[in-house]
């Protein structure tokens, strides 16, 4: 479970406040949407949720811990374990196959051969693994994603984070990508937040936190 | 960490040849001049302890004091007054106490061998034509023992010295002056009127074309003849078990005695300084070629990181942590380092190799090219600084890439 007590981000000097005190939970096995126009903080936002970045005030708290309070390699080891992240540029590394681009999380805690065989099962549930020796530059752009989505996934995740994972692609790969989230959420019961600015695909998950400049917004029913 | 770093040196090959090429030119010119100059440097050294060894013990050079005059010329009761003071140098230079010097070098743990010297100035003749040459009156075997005088024996054996009937060995070059062979009488005089035939019973040659013209040895005892001046001994030759320990051991016997204590180092003074700056130039052209090379390695991994901050930020994501992105980098910087290294002395190897083959169509100590040294010490030295250069440069980059937040990096590309 996710939980958001007074969430502020400023940026910038003098400070310019992006979210205004922002209190909510996830709970688990939930399909989050994030929405909003851009410009409204919907992916910083989901950065502070996901750890990587940290808000000027107020608290995240993951299964029960604070975030704030958790030491640089806790935060690592915590992201290695049990969060996946879907960029909407694939961010694969170029220089590495995309079996072994999937297999990154597992090699750092030195756990790629036990990893293997799921790995080759995760790219050929993606349809992509006939492509798995490919570098990604070998690949399409849906290829590339589906592979950066299976990376996400290597480690069983208890949580997904997807900033745009559909915004770099083409509307049949798009829905591809939305429905296999859908589906991951379903079977996995993986806690996903997806941050979109298509109402189609924000009306996929199962709750949509709507932000108009920097406050949820409560949708008019 | 090491196989992503690897990875990532492999996909950019071209450029990662270039910079290891870069590290490796510099491994090789040192390793290079390096053999050089210390082939050089053994070269010189060897010809300078011929004549020297590694500690020379020599009269000291006396002023007359004019009370020790009055001393010995008048009883102690009776009042001197000199019109004219006694002044000057005394007439010979010779060691104050041979048998205590003898005795103590027996004794001291750290004396190899040492060989009593009387060196005299003389006339050599060989029917019309006339040499003169620096005579080495020497004790044969001892002299063997502290010097590698055999192994530059042209003609004849060097131990023959020590039979009867005024025995000589002379230089290559002063056998050539005066025409002399094998098994011939010539005439040497020290001019002092008396003139005694030596039987030619070796020819050295040193290679050294001043040394070789001007050099002959003799027994000891056949000098202190020839001289008039029996039981005199200028010099003493000493060899040590440890030629590095030569400067401390003469320090010290120096302060225990009158006579002039030098080691090979002292005597050779010039020699020395000239090998210092050698040293100097040396170490200033590795430092200055690795700099340039380790300027690339900065460079290319600065760049490198700057191309890179997207692999960085997703690394950092799945939760590669600081630590690990520091070493990302840094084992780049290291491989650069240790194959640029290993390139480097391999050539450098190859480079010594080739250059000791050049003939240059003039002596150098026995052979027409140059001499050249393959010390280990050199290898490792250039290998170590290579890596260390590496290591350094590639420090920063990598410092500063463990230090860039994911989030710094996805708000730049966003």
């Amino acid at each position: 479970m996710i939980e958001c007590k007074g969430i502020i981000k400023e940026f910038g000097n003098p400070p310019t406040r992006v979210l205004h005190g922002l209190d909510f939970q996830i709970q688990s096995g939930e399909f989050v949407a994030i929405s909003g126009r851009s410009g409204s903080g919907k992916s910083t936002l989901l950065y502070i949720i996901s750890t990587l970045d940290s808000p000027t005030r107020g608290e995240v708290h993951i299964d029960g811990r604070s975030v704030t309070k958790m030491s640089v390699q806790e935060v690592h080891e915590f992201r290695n374990r049990f969060v996946g992240f879907v960029f909407q540029f694939h961010y694969l590394l170029p220089e590495l196959s995309a079996l072994e681009n999937v297999l990154l999380p597992a090699r750092n805690l030195g756990l790629e051969e036990e990893k293997h065989q799921s790995a080759m099962e995760l790219l050929e549930r993606l349809e992509v693994a006939n492509q798995h020796h490919k570098l990604p530059g070998q690949m399409s752009g849906g290829q590339q994603q589906r592979v950066a989505i299976a990376r996400a996934l290597i480690m069983n995740p208890r949580y997904i984070f997807a900033d745009e994972p559909t915004g770099n692609l083409d509307t049949h790969n798009a829905s591809q990508v939305m429905a296999l989230l859908k589906e991951i959420s379903q079977s996995e019961k993986t806690t996903i937040c997806l941050v979109t600015h298509e109402p189609e695909f924000a009306a996929q998950a199962s709750r949509e936190i709507y932000l108009v400049d920097g406050r949820i917004s409560v949708p008019e029913a | 960490m090491f196989y992503l770093s690897w990875r990532q040196l492999l996909s950019r090959k071209k450029q990662s040849i270039l910079i290891l090429l870069g590290v490796s030119f510099g491994t090789l010119l040192f390793v290079s001049i390096a053999g050089v100059q210390l082939g050089m440097r053994e070269y010189l050294a060897e010809q300078l302890l011929n004549n020297t060894a590694h500690i020379l013990i020599s009269g000291a050079e006396r002023d007359i004091v004019q009370s020790e005059v009055t001393r010995s010329m008048y009883s102690e009761n009776q009042v001197v007054g000199w019109v004219v003071p006694p002044n000057g140098k005394r007439d010979e230079t010779r060691l104050e106490n041979y048998s205590g010097w003898y005795a103590r070098l027996n004794s001291d743990p750290e004396v190899f061998d040492f060989s009593p010297r009387l060196t005299a100035n003389a006339i050599l003749a060989n029917g019309k034509f006339v040499a003169s040459a620096n005579v080495i009156g020497t004790v044969p075997e001892r002299h063997v023992r502290i010097t590698s005088v055999k192994k530059y024996m042209k003609e004849g054996r060097f131990e023959d010295l020590s039979l009867g009937g005024n025995p000589i060995v002379v230089g290559s070059g002063v056998a050539k002056q005066i025409g002399a062979r094998l098994d011939q009488f010539i005439r040497v005089s020290a001019g002092r009127g008396v003139e005694k035939p030596f039987k030619v019973v070796g020819i050295v040659h040193f290679g050294n074309q001043q040394i070789d013209d001007s050099i002959a040895f003799a027994q000891l005892r056949d000098i202190q003849v020839l001289t008039k001046s029996p039981g005199r001994v200028s010099q003493i030759a000493v060899a040590l078990y440890d030629i590095d320990r030569s400067t401390e051991v003469a320090d010290f016997w120096q302060l225990i005695s009158n006579d002039k204590v030098e080691d090979w180092q002292e005597a050779n003074k010039m020699f020395m300084e000239m090998i210092k700056v050698q040293d100097f130039v040396r170490y200033f052209i590795i430092f200055s070629v690795l700099l340039v090379a380790a300027f690339g390695i900065y460079n290319v991994l600065t760049i490198m990181i700057n191309q890179k901050r997207r692999e960085i930020a997703i690394l950092r994501a799945i939760g590669y942590g600081p630590k690990r992105i520091l070493e990302l980098i840094l084992y780049q910087g290291i491989l650069i380092g240790i194959g640029g290294g290993v390139l480097g002395i391999g050539l450098g190897y190859l480079l010594c190799l080739w250059i000791e083959s050049i003939d240059f169509g003039f002596e150098i100590g026995g052979k027409n090219s140059l001499w050249v040294a393959y010390d280990v010490s050199t290898y490792v030295t250039a290998f170590v600084s290579a890596t260390f250069a590496s290591l350094i440069a590639s420090f920063l980059p990598a410092w500063a890439a463990s230090r860039m937040t994911p989030m710094d990096i996805i708000r730049e590309e966003a």
